[in-house]
């Protein structure tokens, strides 16, 4: 059964239903930041009660740097935009005063994929997420597209 | 007076009569005294808040952090066949109050962020008796 995207209304104001869809179902396993960097079997995110996967390179820290770092070790770099760049995958880190919020991907089409918390994935415009929510994209990064970059 | 308890609050969120049986009314006189009842009820209606106040948050600090969670911790010991019931049924966050509930913690480096692996760590410490 099709899932009515516009049950996320509510929790992003930028919501834009032509630039918005459902391509999965929703599931606990994963979140945002794991889904970013190809995974759909683990939680990434540097909590400190150990729970989340974190790369152990990586300082266990809530903020932006840190976050960057961690998608360093999988070869990603900062980029200027989040425009379509032909042999790169990019992905966006959002947050909100400093303090990362949410992770996106670039599909190769140029739209945008994410996973919502426990819920679906969703492809979205640039700018859907925007928000109380996850507050603004903070930085791009991408790294050179191969034909099997994602883990799942 | 009596108070009827939603039934259906507690079914949806996974609840079977395997935990107990639970009375249908409470009585609210002056010598009334807590029963399981009460915290059982506590427990599903703070998970049913905490579920849907954090459901697009992929920040598991979003989790620990709301009054709801801080709801089911303030039950204590008597939480933890509830939560061990909970992730019997469904992977779910609420395993991150097991930590917190029991003192102890099961999650090892090879099973960060894996939330069907670290429930089964927990539901087999659980069924060994609470031993490592």
């Amino acid at each position: 059964v099709a899932v009515d995207p516009s049950i996320y209304r509510q929790h992003f104001p930028n919501f834009d239903p032509s630039q918005f869809v459902i391509t999965s179902p929703k599931s606990p396993a994963y979140n945002c930041i794991a889904y970013a960097a190809g995974r759909e079997d683990m939680w990434w995110w540097p909590d400190v009660m150990g729970f989340a996967y974190w790369p152990p390179s990586v300082l266990r820290l809530e903020n932006l740097e840190v976050f960057q770092e961690a998608f360093e070790t999988l070869g990603y770099s900062l980029c200027s935009d989040g425009s379509l760049e032909d042999g790169f995958e990019k992905i966006a880190i959002y947050h909100k005063d400093g303090v990362p919020t949410h992770g996106a991907r670039q599909l190769e089409n140029g739209v945008w994929a994410s996973k919502l918390g426990r819920e679906h994935d969703v492809v979205h415009g640039e700018k859907c997420l925007d928000g109380e929510q996850y507050g603004t994209i903070a930085f791009f990064m991408k790294r050179p597209r191969t034909t099997n970059t994602r883990g799942s | 007076m009596n108070a009827a308890l939603k039934y259906s609050d507690l079914y949806s969120y996974g609840f079977t009569d395997r935990i107990g049986t639970l009375a249908a009314t409470r009585s609210t006189s002056k010598n009334y005294q807590a029963t399981r009842i009460d915290y059982v009820e506590k427990f599903y209606r703070a998970l049913k808040k905490l579920a849907e106040d954090t459901k697009v948050s992929s920040n598991p600090m979003d989790f620990v952090k709301h009054h709801a969670f801080r709801e089911i911790l303030s039950i204590g010991e008597k939480a933890v066949p509830l939560v061990i019931s909970e992730i019997s049924t469904r992977p779910s966050l609420i395993v991150l109050a097991l930590p917190m509930l029991t003192g102890t913690n099961v999650v090892t480096p090879d099973v960060q962020g894996n939330l069907e692996k670290i429930s089964s760590r927990w539901i087999e410490w659980y069924r060994r008796g609470g031993r490592p």
